[in-house]
């Protein structure tokens, strides 16, 4: 037998990537899973890279930013790429669950798969934002939170003023815990150092459960578009899909360039490149494009508290869609009432997007309502409803 | 003793298909489970894209225009509606008509 279908390690790599039998008629729109892997990759390398150069102080932390621009050898292309593939991953994310949610693939066997890759997203949104904060004076979302205040500019220290201030909405300890994380009574160095060191830190634990994401799918293997059983007809992962998946990742690569070389600040934002002032506040505080849909939501419920339950609960909320989608048939291709239920959902969340970069004002503030109570009828209403109607038409049909 | 063999009673049966782990029974031989292999002289990434993209990508997208047009357009709707009733909010006329509490 060869040797990579019977050494201990290279027939794991073997079940996983060359002989893994995948359904044949996967659409690029399975691509997304290999992309977002490339991302991983991309940003643990250049983020090591960046680490060398960085300086986590606050009196340091943007100078030695522009250090990493200015001064080491190609230190721009590192830092711009892993700015904007941090962009990229949240793209690549938010497509990936989209597929997700057209195509049934949460549904019963692949539950586990949806679950952990819900515990991914909350940690990309909590934990990567700590970088970009680090990188100005001051710091926003938690690894993307992270990574957004490493650079200690003005957005980085206001984004992070706000962000971590939103725990102090929980009542008795709330504030008590907001000064813990703080490591004092405002964002300062200790808050600056620690998530700096919490930013490095938190890839790794996505990259352990990324690998549990694919130990659970390989359970039952991948749902296909079709949404019934494709175990008649199966292509080996090598060479076909692997070289399917390349032909994205390379399209990837092309655009990335694209935008390293000739648009790098186009996703950023013009104040984090002012350094962070404890003294100014910011004209508006806007977080990462990225978590614009959830900072829609946050703020359009007045209540502090109750703001902070529905962001968290509007990703939480993804967890009962296998328990919500109570249709019998997997995926949205042969429903029609689902597909126009799901670019609903789709507008929606991109009316969010859009409600979350401006002011607080009318009627921005009523759509923003709207939206929100419409994101949660979606998954509550919407979605178990159209599955009734289904299965009872169903019924009637045939029953004679 | 191999690693994975405390889940060996995970494998394969009518729910599981793909291997666990490093499975040493062999990925191509398991029950029900049909592979066809391509030579790689044959694999084709996206054979003819160009004429597929212009001619079965439009009918396939055509098809679903419904679907996503509708709410698209209803969104745009809401997006354009909104910017012309802030802009006007905040004009001259705006004020004149809805007093100068708005910001």
């Amino acid at each position: 037998m060869r040797l990579l279908k019977s050494h201990v390690l290279l027939r794991l790599f073997n079940s996983y990537v060359v002989d893994s039998p995948q359904p044949a008629n996967l659409s690029y729109l399975w691509n997304f899973g290999s992309l977002l892997a490339v991302c991983l990759i991309i940003q643990i390398l250049t983020g090591a890279f960046l680490a060398m150069h960085y300086t986590p102080n606050v009196d340091f932390a943007f100078n030695s930013v522009e250090h990493i621009m200015r001064d080491v050898n190609n230190g721009w292309i590192v830092r711009y790429t892993h700015a904007n593939v941090a962009s990229f991953f949240f793209i690549f994310v938010y497509m990936h669950i989209a597929r997700g949610i057209y195509y049934g693939s949460y549904k019963s066997p692949r539950v586990l798969v949806w679950s952990i890759g819900t515990i991914i997203l909350i940690l990309m949104m909590a934990f990567l934002n700590y970088g970009p904060k680090c990188t100005n004076t001051y710091f926003e979302n938690l690894i993307a939170f992270l990574g957004y205040v490493l650079p200690y500019g003005q957005m980085s220290l206001w984004g992070a003023t706000v962000i971590t201030n939103l725990l102090s909405a929980i009542p008795v300890f709330g504030q008590d815990l907001v000064e813990l994380i703080w490591g004092g009574f405002s964002v300062s160095n200790a808050t600056l150092n620690r998530f700096f060191s919490l930013h490095y830190l938190l890839p790794f634990l996505l990259a352990a459960l990324a690998l549990g994401h694919l130990i659970a799918l390989h359970v039952h293997g991948s749902n296909n578009p079709n949404g019934v059983t494709s175990s008649g007809d199966r292509y080996a992962m090598h060479p076909y899909f692997i070289f399917k998946d390349l032909v994205t990742i390379f399209a990837f690569f092309l655009i990335l360039s694209i935008i390293v070389f000739f648009y790098p600040n186009l996703l950023g934002h013009s104040d984090n490149y002012i350094p962070a002032d404890p003294m100014v506040t910011p004209a508006s505080i806007v977080p990462e494009w990225y978590l614009l849909p959830f900072y829609a939501i946050l703020r359009s419920i007045p209540n502090k508290l109750l703001g902070v339950i529905a962001m968290f609960g509007s990703l939480l909320i993804l967890l009962i869609l296998p328990i919500a989608d109570l249709s019998r048939i997997r995926g949205s291709q042969f429903r029609p009432a689902m597909k126009l239920a799901f670019w609903f959902f789709v507008v929606d969340f991109i009316i969010l997007m859009w409600i979350g970069s401006q002011h607080p004002n009318s009627p921005y503030v009523e759509i923003g309502q709207i939206s929100t109570a419409f994101y949660f009828a979606w998954f509550l209403i919407i979605v178990p409803a159209i599955g009734i109607v289904e299965n009872t038409l169903m019924d009637i049909a045939t029953e004679s | 003793m191999r690693p994975t063999a405390a889940r060996f009673s995970d494998m394969p049966g009518p729910k599981v298909y793909n291997l666990w782990w490093g499975d040493k029974t062999g990925t191509l031989r398991q029950k029900g489970i049909t592979t066809y292999t391509i030579s790689p002289y044959q694999t084709k990434t996206a054979p003819h894209w160009a004429r597929n993209y212009l001619f079965n990508f439009y009918r396939r997208i055509g098809g679903e225009l419904l679907f996503f047009g509708i709410p698209f357009a209803l969104g745009y709707a809401t997006y354009a509606w909104a910017k012309k009733h802030d802009a006007y909010m905040n004009s001259k006329a705006g004020h004149i008509a809805h007093g100068s509490h708005e910001e």
